[in-house]
């Protein structure tokens, strides 16, 4: 079981592996770079992508894709600081309304893709355009902010154990999102779904309902990092979730899942999440601009992809 | 016979250019200076770039791949215009032609030959060129002379220089489409296994789609640049949704191999001309987003649910 268990994951192991290596590598050449307080800032920053990436491994697992995800941040972020400062929301209201939203967005999407059978790219493609739209409007083109010091203070410092809010969150998260995959039966049909739909039909799977699900955990998922994010920078902007749009994806193949479905790990994704972050810092410290980071980000999906492909063609021979 | 043939030939136009009839109707209702000589040729200033876009994308849905760097490439192509115009003069359009090719050549590359998704592929790429587009061109500027922006906005024969331009490229792509490589680019798309056993190039077919995706987009960004006299790394953004609406309101089929160039020509003017018709209702702005979004998952749902009628048919 051991070995067997190492073979299957060699790829998670290899990616956690790189991480450690590259953290080492950094903290010995980089002055200030390892220090535990900024450990901690780089698993926080970690956290946001790491949040939304549990709801995408979902989506690809099942061989679909969500790229509203950073819309859907943005919302989340803009209903926030509106509904506080102009609706003036209670906290716990606020959130609520948020986690609604997310929901619905992602029943939107899961209906789109399992009933009306749009392929799942357009669709959410769709939605995107959909949910800036309503950013837009909720905001009037000027997001706000807001200025309640519990929900900053709760996000960003310690809570317990010297880990703050969101790091916390991230781990709660983390638990359920693994608990989910790997001992619920939900966890078992959204990997058949993803081997292939057809055969999870015959096997007796709800393949829509699987589909809807999981649009909606990452309605969720996303919902959540928005409100992460607004309890960190106290304030809502247009722009803040496009870059999870396609980070998110980058974490979930760098884990090593198959962009195709039916393979992954949540444990990998995380692998992934934290070697794009470091990755981003390093290049943030060595002041790369954010085009030439893009660029670099975007090669390395390319990379992943091409590894995956190559893998999956010597499969197919062997 | 003569009478009947042409009806059929009525029959068979996609249905986009009902829509493009009313739309363009209520578009000359609402703004009647359309129909002046310079309203048209305004009117096909702002559309031409769109145009591009949309064929830029029809090329890749007919192999059955979709192109999600076609806005980045477009972005990218006008920074690369825009740096390079004033060292090189019109050798610059050359630089960016040749650019295009290779862009199309390693996105091609990939898809066909490492069997990766192009979804993914090209998502990934188009990181890297938006990416680049903003390390050259960190805010919008470089040069572009006066003359390439009077050369495609003017209209030296009464009609556009930017619909001639459109014009001339239809008619090369219907010898394209007549030519071997056209039919190898159908068949690839409608099945690939089939068209593999006839002894298509299947690959290298699919890699030219790519090719001719990345060139079609340069030429959304030459107009692009000699409308805005600059580069700019973010303008292209808009272009990737709207290519896909456009072609797939005009007939073009996701599962590949089906529809016509012009029908997605006019697919592209109606999601332009809707956005124009909604800005002289006085919509606010903000729902166009939500209009395009909403008008894509329409066109989608209309082309699958003719796809199924096609199948129940046979």
């Amino acid at each position: 079981m051991g070995i067997s268990f190492l073979k299957r994951n060699l790829k998670v192991f290899i990616s956690y592996g790189l991480f450690i290596i590259a953290l080492i590598g950094v903290c010995i050449f980089v002055e200030g770079f390892g220090k535990f307080d900024h450990l901690l800032y780089i698993l926080m920053i970690a956290a946001f992508l790491g949040i939304v990436s549990a709801g995408q491994t979902m989506v690809i697992m099942i061989g679909a894709i969500d790229l509203s995800v950073g819309s859907v941040i943005t919302l989340s972020g803009v209903l926030m600081t509106q509904s506080i400062s102009k609706w003036s929301f209670s906290l716990p209201i606020a959130i609520l309304l948020v986690l609604v939203t997310g929901i619905a967005i992602g029943m939107f999407n899961g209906f789109g893709v399992s009933i009306l059978k749009i392929p799942p790219l357009v669709m959410t493609l769709a939605s995107t355009g959909i949910v800036q739209g309503l950013s837009l409007i909720a905001t009037n083109g000027t997001p706000g902010a807001i200025n309640i010091e519990y929900f900053t203070n709760w996000a960003t410092q310690p809570v317990i154990l010297g880990l703050n809010g969101i790091i916390l969150t991230w781990i709660v998260v983390t638990v359920i999102i693994s608990f989910i995959l790997m001992k619920t039966s939900f966890g078992r049909s959204v990997y058949c779904t993803g081997l292939g739909e057809k055969a999870a039909i015959l096997a007796g799977f709800k393949t829509r309902q699987v589909t809807s699900i999981v649009y909606i955990i990452s309605g969720i998922t996303s919902g959540i990092t928005g409100v992460l994010l607004v309890g960190f920078t106290g304030q809502s902007y247009l722009t803040m979730g496009n870059q999870y749009q396609l980070l998110s994806i980058a974490a979930v193949v760098v884990g090593g899942a198959s962009i195709l479905g039916g393979s992954g790990s949540y444990f990998g994704t995380v692998a992934g999440v934290l070697v794009l972050t470091l990755i981003t810092s390093v290049l943030t410290l060595f002041r790369i601009p954010a085009g030439g980071q893009m660029a670099i980000q975007g090669a390395i999906i390319l990379l992943m992809v091409i590894l995956n492909s190559i893998e999956r063609i010597k499969d197919n021979r062997g | 016979m003569k009478v009947n043939n042409a009806f059929r030939r009525i029959v068979d136009l996609p249905p986009i250019f009902i829509p493009l009839i009313i739309f363009f109707v209520l578009n000359v209702i609402l703004n009647n200076s359309i129909l002046s000589v310079n309203g048209i040729n305004n009117f096909f200033v702002q559309i031409t770039p769109t145009i591009f876009a949309v064929m830029a994308q029809t090329v890749v849905l007919l192999v059955r791949e979709i192109d999600m760097s076609v806005g980045s490439v477009i972005s990218l192509s006008t920074v690369v215009m825009a740096t390079t115009m004033g060292q090189f003069g019109y050798l610059s359009i050359l630089i960016v032609l040749g650019m295009a090719v290779v862009i199309g050549l390693i996105n091609g590359f990939i898809v066909s030959y490492f069997k990766a998704p192009g979804i993914v592929v090209t998502l990934a790429s188009s990181m890297i060129f938006a990416g680049v587009a903003l390390v050259i061109l960190p805010n919008p500027g470089g040069e572009i002379y006066t003359s390439f922006n009077r050369l495609l906005m003017k209209n030296y024969l009464v009609l556009p220089n930017s619909m001639i331009f459109i014009f001339i490229t239809l008619f090369v792509w219907k010898y394209i489409k007549k030519s071997r490589a056209g039919q190898a680019l159908y068949a690839t798309g409608a099945n690939y296994y089939s068209a593999y056993a006839t002894g298509i190039q299947v690959k290298k077919t699919k890699m030219l789609a790519f090719v001719g995706s990345a060139v079609l987009s340069s030429f959304a960004a030459f107009m692009l640049c000699a409308k805005t006299m600059t580069g700019d790394a973010l303008i292209g953004n808009s272009y990737t949704l709207t290519s896909i609406s456009g072609a797939v309101l005009g007939g073009i089929s996701f599962f590949g191999g089906v529809g016509s160039m012009t029908g997605a020509v006019a697919g592209g003017v109606v999601v332009v001309m809707l956005v124009n018709i909604l800005f002289f209702l006085n919509v606010s702005s903000f729902f166009q987003y939500i209009v395009q979004g909403v008008i894509l998952i329409l066109a989608v749902l209309f082309s699958i649910i003719k796809s199924n009628l096609r199948m129940e048919q046979k």
